[in-house]
């Protein structure tokens, strides 16, 4: 017998599995009130999910309780929520249902921020061999999905303010590779350096970051394709009620202006101890299958894909959204 | 899901009018209309 045991310090983190039925009375609800989901770009009115609240709150009966505790555990904060394939015939439309239905569990537990280009309620993040050598090409910083993306918070730039999402939502919609391995979560409170590197970095001391810029796919179009800029932000944040919060992607570039010296040092001892000197949850990364995370609880990453299947136009598809809920910790 | 069902997944009729993105950062930049 093949057995693949976890090294010690992974735990598996909390699966559900949404029922069948309850898809599908969903969707047969969507459609009851004149709405085929033929594509995504149906949620480009934000307003289809707000006037189906009931049909929502009905989809999600029978995992509300597990998600909620979950995500408000401060031992856990992320589930895997598993949609069922089969809710039609064809894999495109198949595809198209998963992803409204994900979209709409989501809801459930957050007001997801519009996406700035489309006016829905997530992202959508397409991969491909062509658009990476585009990316690569035009001189970006650009994760694939063979590269490995390290722990990590995300963050939420909204009128030059710097905000941690309190929940994400992260849905692999296509993983054109045999080998995905899994998705990571470290909760902040089974990091036993969390104080440490809080002291150490400072609580509210802004450092300088450079961001990853987001490029849609007209942007390849112009001759210049948007630059990385910097942010200021500080990595441990909290606020007089007891509120925190830790900033931690794109690259930390070095401190605030006139915000004291800077150790690199302790930046790389704090991701080189996330890593390996934590306990972490580990949930397998698969398609149709959406991650609910407390961003304000923890920090995630994920393995690098392996074993690409050939001949795939798309090598991944997903959809992400980050909620208006959670702090403002700069500006 | 099996390699037949990813190969048959058409992403441009999955997306419609949307514009995808092509990069996955950790931020979201919303105050960029890129």
């Amino acid at each position: 017998m093949n057995i693949v045991t976890m090294p010690e310090r992974y735990r598996a983190g909390p699966a559900v599995t949404l029922p069948f039925d309850a898809c599908r009375e969903f969707i047969d609800a969507l459609a009851a009130s004149g709405i085929a989901l033929s594509s995504l770009d149906v949620l480009k009115t934000s307003g289809i999910f707000d006037a189906h609240r009931t049909a929502i709150d009905h989809l999600t009966v029978d995992l509300y309780m597990a998600v909620h505790d979950s995500l408000d555990d401060p031992h856990c904060g992320i589930i895997a929520v598993d949609i069922p394939q089969g809710l039609a015939t064809t894999a495109t439309a198949d595809a198209v249902m998963g992803a409204v239905v994900a979209a709409a569990v989501a809801t459930r537990f957050m007001t997801p921020a519009l996406d700035v280009r489309n006016g829905t309620p997530f992202t959508l993040y397409t991969a491909s061999s062509r658009n990476e050598a585009q990316l690569k090409q035009a001189g970006l910083k650009f994760f694939s999905p063979t590269e490995k993306l390290g722990f990590h918070t995300d963050g939420l730039i909204r009128n030059d303010a710097i905000y941690v999402p309190r929940y994400l939502a992260l849905y692999n919609i296509l993983i054109a590779y045999r080998q995905p391995g899994n998705f990571y979560w470290v909760p902040f409170s089974l990091w036993s350096e969390f104080q440490h590197y809080g002291e150490q970095l400072g609580w509210n001391v802004p450092y300088r970051f450079a961001m990853t810029p987001i490029v849609y796919t007209g942007s390849m179009e112009q001759a210049a394709p948007p630059a990385p800029r910097l942010i200021e932000a500080p990595i441990f944040w909290r606020d007089e009620t007891g509120q925190s919060a830790v900033f931690l992607n794109g690259e930390v570039a070095g401190p605030a202006p006139g915000a004291g010296q800077f150790d690199m040092g302790q930046v790389i001892g704090m991701k080189e101890s996330i890593t390996g000197r934590s306990l972490r949850l580990a949930l397998p990364q698969r398609a149709r299958r959406l991650f609910l995370m407390n961003n304000t609880a923890g920090f995630h990453a994920r393995d690098i894909f392996a074993d690409p299947i050939a001949d795939v136009r798309y090598t991944r598809a997903f959809i992400r959204s980050v909620s208006l809920e959670g702090p403002r910790i700069y500006n | 899901m099996s390699e037949e069902t990813i190969q048959a997944i058409d992403l441009d009729e999955l997306a419609g009018t949307l514009e995808p993105c092509l990069q996955s950062p950790e931020c979201s930049d919303g105050s960029t209309q890129t």
